[in-house]
């Protein structure tokens, strides 16, 4: 379930780790980064506030641009 | 080290989710000279339970003009109110619930002058599908962003990322707060002349579908990041706590813990089970699936326990000319449904949805009177934390109003200095937070959270028993004291850790509260079902238990109050009534 960044598309705006009402995403070495996977809500907040697309919310390893885990492997 | 700041303030709001913000706005509106601090755990424009939005208003018991029917669905509240045997709530529902009645429509006006759309381009109300009462769609995406603009406007101090963890108060009233970044760890002492606490509702305390592990333990259809340290900060200094015993319940698609299962059930969806009866009528034979939601969950337990499982909703159900609605208000809120539906490749209207219990939230609450005065002077709550106003932005609202007018009250006959605040005492708990930093932290919150979550849902989530409840006691208080040892390696992790220190705080006064509740009872989000009272007992239990905190020996005190039909519940149930019947 966890949000991922697909860092092809993310321009590292930050927003994403702005926002997030869980302090999961954060600023890392120059890299924007879902740092606490396991807490993440899955609530899409980041999804809405990112202008380029770059994040996506998988809950059942559904069909995007990179397979996903299910969310059960993915949060284990 | 971590540095500490002070800060001085009149009034201090506690979280700045809904409640919080229109606390914030209402009181800036009323006193623009007061300077007025809003501490929020994420921030403004994304924090709390409508981070993506929200999809209706709560009409409560609305204007004909807009929905229609209001005397033919006032009328069964109305005579619920009054008649003693049938009342499912404890709070004192007939001022609090009729008095929402009245308000709903004004703080819906609110709402539109403050700039969030209400109505379509026509100029008219839009009925969707809501739980009971009938609802309305807003523009909820905009919901946040455009109120925490609001906030920044009329000149609001604001703090964000940062987290409350203590109250200060002195021999008569409180005083202030402790918070912290919790991305820098910096910590602040906040003098406040008042201080509002708006925190939201706790969660985390159970796993939320029993048969899964603690992996799921954020998936949620509440917040899961609205947890207990305000709430157990007030009670740490003194204010008393209500409700303590009950968790609030739901339905969710089996997995994944997302909100709209209720709307489905209110748009005409059918509740199937196992052997592919329709189990609903069984439960309730004249509401069906729009039985109150406690009980529906409470159907769904007993299916399961009787091996019927696993339970389906079949959307085929819901009339063709209802489906559109949903469509509508998808469109314009909270996409966990959406993503749902879309990801698992589910057709509305022909696939039915796994569906199972889940055990959101607790509705332990700061105790309030009517106009959210908690039982320490200077100590104000709204929103889902506070009092007895339905769970939902409209109560949330309500609460905020009625919140800034008491704080106005209160600082208007207050004449005394912020100099009641000890800057020592800050500086002492501030030293015993920055004690909790340690890189080789030996014990983390997630443990303790993991092993407190495994208890709550054995002996004090859907179904409970007196000696289940006396051993989760005893392993709680255990738990609490290797909670002890409990360290942090950065300010994020201390934010959680001071999570489940509150959460394990609550989980104790749980297990004593709901043992001591000898009935089971579905009302209005009180989810309490004991297998050895399976009966609700309106002669014995028409009341709240009220806990506090006894100094001396940090324990629990927990005593009765009787929540009888008031004079101001008679008036406020009156003077909805007028107004229904006249705009019907
Ligand atoms: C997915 C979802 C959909 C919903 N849809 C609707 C709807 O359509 N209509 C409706 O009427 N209601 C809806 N609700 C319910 C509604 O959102 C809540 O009832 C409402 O937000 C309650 O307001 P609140 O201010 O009490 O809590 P929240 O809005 O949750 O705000 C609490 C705030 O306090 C902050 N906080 C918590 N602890 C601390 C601390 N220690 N220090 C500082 N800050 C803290 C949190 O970060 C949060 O921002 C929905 C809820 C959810 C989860
Ligand atoms: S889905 Fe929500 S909780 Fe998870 S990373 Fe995105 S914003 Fe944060
Ligand atoms: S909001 Fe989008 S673009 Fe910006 S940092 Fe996050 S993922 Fe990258």
């Amino acid at each position: 379930m966890p949000a991922q960044i697909d860092s092809r598309r993310c321009n590292r705006c930050g927003r994403c780790a702005q926002y997030c009402p869980g302090d999961i995403i954060h600023p890392v070495g120059g890299e924007v980064v879902v740092l606490y996977p396991g807490e993440c809500w899955g609530c899409g907040t980041c999804v809405l506030e990112c202008r380029t697309g770059a994040v996506t919310v998988s809950l059942f390893g559904a069909p995007q641009a990179a397979p996903a885990p299910s969310r059960k492997q993915a949060t284990a | 080290m971590i540095a500490l700041r002070t800060e001085h303030l009149d009034v201090l709001v506690v979280g700045g989710g809904a409640a919080g913000s229109a606390t914030a706005l209402y009181l800036a509106e009323r006193r623009p000279d007061l300077v007025i601090g809003i501490v929020e755990k994420s921030t403004l424009r994304r924090g709390g339970c409508t981070a993506t939005g929200i999809d209706h208003w709560v009409a409560a018991f609305s204007h004909k003009f807009f929905c229609g029917g209001g005397a033919r669905r006032f009328l069964p509240f109305f005579r619920a109110a009054l008649t003693r045997n049938r009342r499912t709530d404890v709070f004192e529902l007939s001022t609090v619930g009729a008095s929402v009645a009245r308000e709903s429509y004004e703080e819906l006006m609110q709402l539109e002058r403050w700039g969030i759309d209400v109505r379509l381009d026509d100029g008219r109300f839009r009925v969707v599908w809501g739980a009971g009462a009938p609802a309305i769609w807003i523009a909820g995406k905009d919901f946040k962003p455009t109120i925490a603009r609001r906030i920044r406007a009329a000149g609001c101090r604001i703090w964000q990322r940062t987290q409350v963890v203590r109250l200060f108060r002195d021999a008569n009233r409180v005083t202030g707060a402790l918070a912290m970044n919790v991305r820098t760890g910096e910590l602040t002492a906040f003098a406040a002349r008042a201080v509002v606490i708006a925190s939201g509702s706790s969660t985390r305390l159970w796993h939320p579908a029993p048969a899964t592990g603690d992996e799921r333990a954020f998936d949620l259809v509440y917040s899961p990041y609205n947890n207990a340290e305000a709430l157990m900060a007030a009670y740490g200094a003194g204010a008393e706590l209500v409700a303590t015993e009950f968790a609030c319940a739901t339905l969710a698609p089996v997995g994944y813990g997302c909100a709209g299962i209720s709307g489905f059930l209110s748009a005409g969806a059918q509740l199937v089970n196992g052997t592919g009866e329709p189990f609903a009528r069984r439960a309730d034979a004249r509401l069906g699936e729009r039985m109150p939601r406690q009980q529906t969950v409470q159907a769904c337990v007993n299916e399961l326990r009787a091996g019927r499982g696993p339970l389906r909703l079949e959307t085929s159900a819901i009339a063709a000319q209802d489906l559109p609605k949903i469509l509508f208000a998808w469109d314009n809120e909270v996409p966990l449904m959406r993503q749902y539906v879309e990801q698992r490749g589910i057709r509305l209207g022909v696939d039915d949805i796994d569906v199972e219990p889940h055990l959101a939230l607790s509705m332990a609450k700061v105790a309030t009177d009517y106009h959210a005065r908690s039982s320490l002077p200077g100590l104000f709550a709204a929103g889902d934390v506070s009092g007895t106003l339905p769970i939902a932005v409209m109560g949330a609202m309500v609460g905020g109003r009625r919140a800034a007018a008491a704080v106005d009250g209160y600082l208007a006959a207050d004449t005394g200095p912020l100099a009641a605040f000890r800057h020592g005492e800050a500086a002492d708990v501030a030293r015993s937070v920055t004690l909790l930093l340690d890189d080789d932290a030996p014990l983390l919150w997630r443990d303790i959270e993991r092993e407190m979550r495994d208890i709550n849902t054995r002996y004090l989530g859907f179904s409970r028993d007196a000696a289940g409840m006396q051993c989760a006691a005893v392993l709680l208080d255990e738990l609490a004291e290797r909670a002890e040892h409990l360290r942090a390696r950065n300010p994020h992790e201390l934010m959680r850790l001071h999570e489940t220190r509150a959460l394990l705080g609550l989980s104790r006064i749980m297990a004593r509260t709901a043992l001591l509740r000898t009935e089971s009872r579905f009302g209005h989000g009180q989810f309490h079902s004991r297998t050895d009272y399976p009966e609700m007992d309106n002669e014995r239990w028409l009341q709240e238990l009220i806990v506090t905190r006894d100094a001396d020996r940090d324990e629990p005190q927990i005593q009765t109050r009787s929540c009888a039909l008031t004079l101001r519940g008679l008036v406020d149930l009156a003077l909805s009534a007028v107004r229904v019947i006249v705009s019907s």
